[in-house]
């Protein structure tokens, strides 16, 4: 085997085992034909320093992409990993969804333009100019896109969805951009590692393939009232006039959200363990493993910003509260993730052939 | 149908290819307009296997290197015929309005001149 065989090789363990059992050979074979030359000394100096060049890997790992989360008709591992995510996207839309939801609400509160609710009297940003307030209007009502997105993705309209989603995550940058520019302020880590996880939502719709599981849309819709309650909450205990602001920010709401929802999923499992509760499924584990790391990196990114930019106005229990929270997160993101890892060994993730890891042709 | 799918199925109409010939064929084929990357030739042999449009035909050695043929199936010709119609209609479609266009096309400010 030549060290030009060697390292394609070493790219194609990108792709899936099973994959790689049924076309690795004939992958290398036509990859080796490929680099073929007439001239010996050529064609020595290529298998001996010869690499792939990045389209070729490019091409690959498309393509492990592709077949790990988009493939119906994946081997039970890819298939619950691939389920997993979709889930996982689900929540973040949700998330979404319900705070642009909220943003609009607050912001006809705050102009005094909701009826029989009195606004409240905060300041204006001191020194912020006129045009802030149109800046702030747009990236309210673009934000709203979320939730007619997130309303495609639980009706099936996958499509409309990915459309909704784009158009939601490009204006939230656009907003951020030239607000910080009407402003003169600097963007936090906290908004640029959100526009980031936006981003990465949307690019995440491409699990959602045509084998792709039904969503439980009456229970989707369920959380999405549960967790705009959770949030209207949240955000009129930040608006009270009086001083100060509670200990839990943004990212603490969501550190014991999830950490709640891990010890009763892991409460739920043993019960099941035991015979009492079996209605949970086993691939909420690895969809936790995978909130509970995104959310993690809002926690240690928002302390971040506090250790750069101070943490003026907050309640001044809310940083230590922070790490606190850190850490109880690292330990649920990491328990889940070991558990996850195991429970999807567990799982075949070779196929017989071909037409196991085949979709259909959209 | 994606561009390379058909490009692939074209690739295989007149007799089993390997995969590289197969590449050789579609640049052949297209002009050199598309040159099929190997992650892609093989997503997209995968899925027309699965769909039953192409299937293995035969395997050989050269020159130590195996060489898998892969041959078009009945349902693939039918599919390709579909839609090379499909694709054939579109372009009279487009080409006619584009013809009736030219035709009655006038330059834009002709009879404003004085």
């Amino acid at each position: 085997m030549t060290r030009l065989e060697e390292r394609y090789r070493r790219v194609l363990r990108l792709l899936p085992a099973s994959y790689r059992a049924v076309w690795e050979e004939d992958m290398v074979a036509t990859f080796l034909s490929s680099v073929d030359t007439d001239d010996p000394e050529e064609a020595e100096y290529i298998a001996d320093f010869g690499r792939p060049s990045w389209s070729e890997v490019a091409s690959i790992v498309a393509l492990a992409v592709r077949l790990r989360i988009g493939t119906a008709g994946a081997p039970p591992r890819y298939a619950a990993w691939s389920e997993a995510i979709r889930l996982s996207v689900l929540a973040g839309m949700l998330v979404n969804a319900a705070l642009s939801a909220v943003g609009v609400a607050m912001t006809l509160w705050l102009a005094g333009m909701i009826p029989l609710v009195s606004a409240p009297a905060l300041a204006e940003p001191p020194g912020y100019p006129d045009s802030w307030h149109r800046v702030h209007l747009f990236a309210v009502l673009s934000g709203l896109l979320w939730l007619p997105a997130f309303l495609a993705l639980v009706s099936g309209r996958v499509a409309a969805a990915r459309w909704l989603g784009s158009a939601a995550a490009a204006s939230a940058v656009v907003s951020t951009i030239v607000t910080a520019l009407v402003t003169h302020e600097r963007i936090s880590g906290e908004v640029c590692y959100t526009l980031v996880l936006n981003t990465v939502l949307v690019l995440a719709l491409a699990a959602w393939h045509r084998g792709a599981s039904p969503v439980d849309r009456r229970s989707w819709l369920a959380a999405l009232g549960v967790c705009v309650v959770l949030v209207t909450g949240y955000v009129w205990l930040l608006s009270r006039p009086t001083p100060p602001l509670p200990p839990l920010d943004w990212a603490g709401l969501q550190c014991v959200v999830v950490v709640a929802a891990v010890a009763l999923h892991l409460a739920g499992q043993v019960s099941r363990r035991r015979g009492r509760f079996t209605a949970l499924k086993p691939i909420l584990t690895p969809t936790l493993a995978i909130i509970a790391f995104a959310v993690l990196g809002l926690r240690l990114v928002s302390l971040l910003d506090y250790a750069l930019f101070g943490s003026e106005g907050w309640h001044p229990a809310t940083v230590m509260l922070g790490i606190a929270e850190a850490v109880a997160i690292a330990v649920a993101a990491t328990v889940l993730a070991l558990l996850s890892a195991r429970s999807l060994r567990r799982l075949p993730a070779t196929a017989a052939d071909a037409a196991a890891w085949s979709t259909p042709t959209r | 149908m994606t561009e390379p799918a058909f490009f692939v199925l074209t690739a295989l109409v007149d007799e089993p290819r390997h995969g590289y010939g197969i590449v050789g064929e579609v640049v052949a084929l297209s002009d050199g307009r598309v040159r099929l990357k190997i992650g892609t030739l093989y997503g997209v042999l995968d899925r027309l296997a699965g769909d039953g449009l192409v299937q293995r035909d035969r395997d050989e050695v050269q020159q130590g290197r195996l060489r898998r043929y892969y041959r078009l199936t009945e349902t693939g010709r039918r599919s390709l015929n579909a839609e090379a119609e499909r694709q054939a209609a579109n372009a009279r479609a487009a080409s006619a309005r584009l013809s009736a266009s030219t035709l009655t096309r006038r330059p834009a400010r002709q009879g404003w001149v004085s």
